[in-house]
């Protein structure tokens, strides 16, 4: 079976350092798929080259059997990937409500956006409410975005993506600063995802546990290279791995 | 009830222009035509800051817009009302034109060439003299006319440019509640989020600057048939600093901000016609202290006075 | 066009160079580290030349010592236009240029009413003219460009070679990292200013003796300013200078065979359309 994504032999440098080195990974439709490394491994740097922040030096991003490299955001965005931010990225004066209806906007024509007076059509606000509920932020819909707490904004931040009504789902870092509880509504949320609405998940995470209960494969690397590749528990195991990174949290 | 008092409030408003006429004279109707000019200019720039940009071309479009119509009408025959269209979408199409490599980069390089591009304007309407009239002006524009009917009178001439006013900022104002001016404030706020879910930024930066520009055109050409005469120094840097302190004065939060701030000050300014260094002076502090000790703007100020209104309008959904 | 004339014309340019190139530094550098545009380099630029006029020309003090004078006094007043400017809305863009817009009409209204409409002159400390390939050249535009090399290769000693330059290139890399390595990043701020400020003002002493004096002459320096760092690159010093000579080259040669209104309006096409092919400027790093 062919993968949803693939990246071949990706590079990508600024200046003289290497932020990407040589990286090849496929991702299946409807996987989990981890990925870690230390601080300053490239993983970021991938989410960007992959949604097309920046095009990568050397290499290909194959998705549906598309060749992605260097396309803008957006339209990388309207094939069906995409993004979170490391940092939570919202529109801090626009409601929670607002925050999810723009997400939901890509799926209309510049010239029907233009003329369309009669404010939001039906159907959007209803789809938008309908996230809403499936992130538990339903009762918080009027407040501003910039007004809510960490844990909310970071559930919004995916909220906004899953407007976007994504095939793959790219997540930096989601559950950073939330405390167990949000962390557990959080997985609940994207194991639901891959399973009633078949949204393929890769995510970036530091949060061991997390990782290690949500994903069919992990992929780990280190200095813009793919030290390693396989199961949880292959990955636990590696050693390679667990010098780079893992250290001591290891059972 | 604020959406009732509102209503009230604009109906108010309404019939007092209305009626106007019947107590002041030409002179004061001629400055009702300015403050009328004012208001418009400032909503147009307020789409162009509604999407991040620091627009100083105002300035410059609003002089295509003068110029055009009224070189159109005067040298090609248009009728008048057709030449306010062609004109707004001259500037249009010119804003395209300079947008397209100036949109693309950071906002700062923007501010910076559509100042440069204002200077450019008047540059060209003094130096191409057989068609502008040079540095002394292009004076004998033809008025408005409908069904042949002559727009001559300063009250006929006042209630077509408030209608149009009106007309005007009717449809801005449906502009900005509609899914475009959202997706437009989404741009000032995150703009890469706004490219993450699939909005095509670049593209919405020059459809408001289109818009932007549009509406200054109309208002140029308004201008050039109500004062049958203009000049390249009416569409100069001091124009555009102007229309940005409306803007900022008034409030860039909501809508009627910039009307607000453009009438405030067209008034208060009003008595210091004639002392040009006083006006500008007095335009300066004003500015200061509003940045400083006001951030929202004057249209702020009564949320901050009545706390039930402040804490209504923080659940509203804007 | 003659020789004679062309060499003439390249002079001037150099001589426009080296004014666009003083003015363009300060704002590249306020840009660069002080994340900011300051609409205020035109108004005192207008007072370094004001400065220069009332010191050098009124009270008859050496050129030199007057300019050096008019410049410390108005660093030192950047000191606090840092303070009043930029320290009350941290720093946060549209205020800025808010304010800085303001403080710029106020200068501008204010120097018209104190020093008055009638545009004022002082003769040059240096007279004459050299005689180069057979060309006669002005011996003050020479020095004006002596000087604007001088204070180019200062600048530059300053930023690479000194600790408080360092201490500036950290602050425009990272403002939270610099403070936590211990620099004190109000200070750098207020050193900016100060050197932007020092800069303009220079720009304008120097200009004072070529060219009459009036309260409005900030504003032609501050666009082309502008244009040059737009063409070199937003916080790139060299970037600053090889647009401030292109556009100075630029502006002498078209003005003399085009007029000045086109020369204008050439060199902001040009602009456009070196940003349509490098978006970041020619030798910029945003």
């Amino acid at each position: 079976m062919a993968f949803l994504l693939e990246a071949c032999s990706v590079s990508r440098y600024f200046g003289g350092l290497v932020a990407l080195e040589d990286l090849s990974f496929g991702v299946n439709a409807g996987e989990i798929i981890g990925l870690i490394g230390p601080n300053g491994a490239g993983k970021s740097t991938l989410f960007n080259v992959i949604t097309g922040f920046y095009p990568p030096i050397k290499g290909r991003i194959i998705y549906k059997g598309e060749d992605i490299a260097g396309l803008k955001p957006h339209q990388v965005a309207r094939r069906g990937i995409v993004r979170t931010f490391q940092l939570t990225v919202l529109f801090p004066k626009f409601s929670v409500m607002e925050n999810v209806l723009l997400g939901s906007h890509m799926k209309s024509q510049i010239w029907r956006a233009l003329f369309s007076r009669s404010g939001i059509p039906e159907s959007e606000v209803k789809r938008a409410n309908d996230i809403l509920e499936f992130t538990g932020l339903a009762h918080l819909k009027d407040h501003m975005a910039s007004d809510l707490p960490h844990g909310h904004q970071r559930m919004l931040a995916v909220a906004v993506a899953l407007g976007a009504e994504p095939e793959l789902l790219l997540l930096d870092e989601p559950v950073t600063g939330m405390n167990s509880d949000e962390i557990k509504a959080m997985t609940n949320l994207i194991r639901t995802l891959q399973k009633t609405k078949g949204i393929t998940v890769l995510i970036v995470e530091h949060h061991v546990k997390t990782i290690m209960d949500l994903c069919q494969r992990i992929i780990v690397i280190n200095f813009g290279r793919k030290i390693c590749e396989g199961s949880p528990d292959e990955v636990r195991r590696d050693e390679g791995v667990i010098e780079a990174y893992l250290g001591r949290e290891v059972a | 009830m604020p959406i009732r008092k509102s209503y009230f409030f604009l109906v108010c408003c309404l019939s007092i222009l209305v009626l106007l006429p019947l107590f002041i004279g030409e002179y004061g109707l001629m400055i009702l035509i300015l403050i009328c000019i004012n208001v418009l200019l400032a909503s147009s720039l307020r789409i162009s800051m509604n999407a991040g940009q620091f627009n100083f071309g105002i300035p410059a479009f609003m002089a295509i817009g003068a110029y055009g119509s009224a070189l159109m009408t005067m040298k090609l025959g248009f009728p008048p009302i057709l030449a306010f269209f062609a004109a707004g979408m001259l500037s249009a199409i010119v804003s395209l034109i300079v947008g397209y490599p100036s949109l693309r980069i950071k906002h700062v390089y923007f501010l910076m060439l559509t100042l440069g591009f204002v200077e450019i304007v008047k540059a060209l309407a003094i130096r191409w003299d057989s068609l502008t009239g040079g540095p002394t002006g292009l004076p004998g524009i033809p008025p408005f006319s409908i069904a042949g009917f002559k727009l001559v009178t300063k009250i006929s001439q006042y209630y077509f440019t408030l209608f149009s006013s009106l007309v005007i900022l009717l449809v801005l104002y449906r502009l900005e509640k509609s899914r475009f001016g959202l997706i437009i404030k989404s741009i000032e706020q995150a703009e890469d989020l706004g490219e993450t879910v699939g909005i095509n930024t670049y593209t919405y930066k020059m459809l408001a600057f289109a818009i932007s520009s549009f509406f200054c055109g109309l208002t140029g050409s308004l201008y050039a048939h109500n004062m049958a005469f203009i000049e390249p120094t009416l569409f100069g840097f001091l124009l555009a600093i102007f229309v940005v302190v409306y803007c900022f004065v008034g409030g860039l939060d909501n809508f009627a901000g910039p009307i607000a701030g453009a009438v405030l000050l067209s008034i208060l300014t009003e008595p210091l016609r004639g002392f040009q260094a006083y006006e500008r002076i007095f335009f300066a502090i004003i500015l200061v202290l509003v940045v400083i000790f006001l951030p929202g703007g004057i249209i702020s100020l009564p949320a901050k006075l009545s706390p039930s209104i402040g804490r209504l309008r923080c659940i509203k959904k804007r | 066009m003659t020789f004679n004339l062309f060499i003439q014309s390249v002079l001037i340019g150099m001589n426009l160079a080296a004014i666009y190139a003083l003015m363009a530094l300060g704002l590249t550098l306020m840009f660069g580290i002080l994340g900011i545009v300051n609409l205020t380099h035109g108004a005192i630029f207008m007072l370094g030349a004001y400065g220069l006029y009332y010191i050098y020309g009124v009270l008859g003090l050496n050129f030199f010592l007057a300019m050096m004078l008019t410049v410390v006094v108005l660093g030192i007043f950047g000191l606090f236009m840092e303070r009043i400017l930029y320290r009350p809305v941290d720093g946060h863009f549209a205020p800025v240029i808010a304010i800085t817009l303001a403080v710029m009409i106020l200068f501008e209204t204010g120097g018209n009413l104190i020093f008055g409409y009638e545009p004022k002159g002082v003769m040059a400390p240096v007279t004459g003219v050299s005689t180069i390939l057979g060309v006669s050249l002005s011996n003050y535009r020479l020095v004006t460009i002596l000087i604007g090399a001088i204070l180019v290769i200062a600048l530059y000693y300053l930023i690479h070679r000194t600790k408080v330059g360092i201490a500036m290139r950290a602050v425009e890399e990272d403002k939270v990292a610099a403070t936590l390595q211990g620099i004190n990043v109000n200070r750098i701020n207020a050193i900016v200013f100060c050197l932007g400020t020092g800069l303009a003002a220079a720009a304008g002493a120097v200009t004072a003796p070529i060219y009459s004096i009036l309260p409005t002459m900030g504003n032609l320096p501050l666009s082309k300013a502008f244009m040059v760092i737009i063409l070199g690159g937003m916080g790139s010093i060299p970037g600053a200078i090889v647009g401030a000579i292109v556009i100075g080259l630029a502006d002498s040669l078209l003005a003399v065979t085009v007029g000045i209104e086109l020369a204008y309006v050439f060199a902001w096409v040009l602009v456009i359309l070196v940003l349509i092919f490098r978006p970041r400027g020619l030798l910029g790093a945003y």
